[in-house]
């Protein structure tokens, strides 16, 4: 059994599929950009590389397994890690973010005896500011614009880009703190949390929402309002219709932005009987039920 | 600097458009051409490496449109602290021997 499948710890009969699971689950261990300060992963990953190139192409793998090709066979991959850049050199200050480091900025203050620090930290860009904000359903779906007031007291405006999701954060170029020495200004950053709307659950980009109706309405049909994120719209609700039918509204969810195109509205009906005790409707269901006997339960008895 | 075009040749398996998502999304941020964003953009040395990895994570390890922005932002985290790290060495590095020997000791101390 060649070494190669030793590598990705496969068996050399197992099928493209195994292979590429075991070299995903390895590169995720190994990759040396997960690994910043880990100076053995980039001569690990290498060997994993190179046992994929060869295991994971189809005809390169035929030709290895009837010894075509060596266990080293494989001129070695050459090739540079973004740590490479990230760590060091004139461009290494471009990604590097310092949020939420504002702790260690205390520590270290305290640690010199509390000199006053630039905001930016350790001499590096200026710093990031984070910024927390809680936006209502609508807006969040709809997009809107808001003012916010930064701890410094400037106040800026936010748009909210349609769809935004809870928890999403918004990342304002530049806006953050400004940077000591020439050096870039910080980023805002500004986590976003969404109001939950009691009418409205999002599931992806669709929209789900429960709609009550009366007997009348699910038994003879109707015509009726629904709210939906961009407004309210009429909906045909079908004679017969039943607890646990959904309608779907075409496009009527998260509206499309950019390249993404709008979600549907899943409206979800549930017949719902007066709220008080009527002796007419029992009158009326006494005399119908017998005649027209049926079983909602059916199949439930046999357990699947 | 290279323009997107130069891009697939330089970064093997990736595709102008993709990169371009890539940039609204943010996940990498070149500089505007000469007369503004319209005329497009220039990728820097640590902008192909960031595209690489990119499509390390997105081809090779599978990982979606919503955890790739989460690594990225871990990842910039962990090189933000290492620089911070490396700085207080610099300046632990430059004091004298017996304030050295001294903090090394200290942090013995807190990590023991």
């Amino acid at each position: 059994m060649g070494k190669l499948y030793d590598v990705l710890g496969v068996k050399s009969d197992a099928s493209a599929d195994e292979i590429r699971k075991a070299y995903r689950r390895l590169a995720k261990g190994h990759h040396p950009d997960l690994h910043p300060g880990d100076a053995k992963a980039e001569e690990k990953f290498k060997t994993i590389a190179a046992a994929w190139d060869i295991l994971g192409d189809k005809d390169k793998r035929a030709r290895y397994d009837r010894g075509e090709i060596g266990d080293d066979g494989n001129p070695q991959f050459q090739r540079d890690y973004y740590r490479q850049h990230a760590g060091a050199g004139p461009e290494a200050f471009k990604y590097q973010s310092g949020a939420g480091f504002e702790d260690l900025g205390d520590i270290f203050s305290g640690l010199f005896g509390g000199r006053a620090r630039a905001s930016g930290g350790f001499g590096s860009g200026g710093g990031d500011l984070q910024l927390g904000l809680t936006v209502e359903f609508l807006d969040a779906a709809n997009g809107a614009r808001k003012r916010v007031t930064l701890p410094d007291g400037r106040s800026l405006d936010i748009a909210i880009p349609p769809g935004l999701r809870d928890g999403q954060t918004l990342r304002l170029r530049g806006k953050g703190a400004p940077g000591a020495q020439g050096r870039p200004p910080g980023d805002l950053l500004i986590e976003v949390s969404v109001a939950p709307d009691p009418r409205f659950e999002r599931k992806g980009n669709d929209i789900h929402l429960a709609l009550p109706l009366s007997l009348a309405e699910a038994v003879l049909g109707a015509k009726v309002e629904v709210p939906t994120v961009s407004g309210t719209v009429a909906l045909t609700i079908p004679k017969g219709s039943n607890t646990g039918h959904v309608l779907r509204l075409k496009g009527r969810g998260i509206p499309g932005h950019g390249r993404r195109a709008a979600g549907d509205q899943l409206v979800r009906l549930e017949v719902m009987l007066p709220e008080r005790p009527d002796a007419a409707l029992e009158q009326l269901v006494r005399g119908w039920a017998d005649a027209h006997p049926y079983d909602p339960r059916h199949g439930m008895e046999k357990g699947r | 600097m290279i323009t997107s075009d130069q891009l697939p040749t330089v970064v093997q398996g990736v595709r102008v458009e993709q990169v371009e998502d890539w940039v609204v999304r943010r996940w990498v941020v070149p500089q505007p051409q000469d007369g503004g964003p319209d005329r497009g953009w220039l990728f820097a040395e640590i902008d192909v490496a960031r595209i690489r990895l990119i499509r390390d994570l997105h081809d090779d390890l599978h990982l979606g449109d919503e955890a790739i922005p989460v690594v990225l932002s871990l990842l910039d985290q962990i090189h933000g602290l290492r620089h911070e790290l490396r700085c207080l060495a610099a300046a632990v590095e430059v004091q004298p021997r017996e304030i050295r020997e001294r903090i090394l000791d200290a942090l013995a101390g807190t990590a023991g």
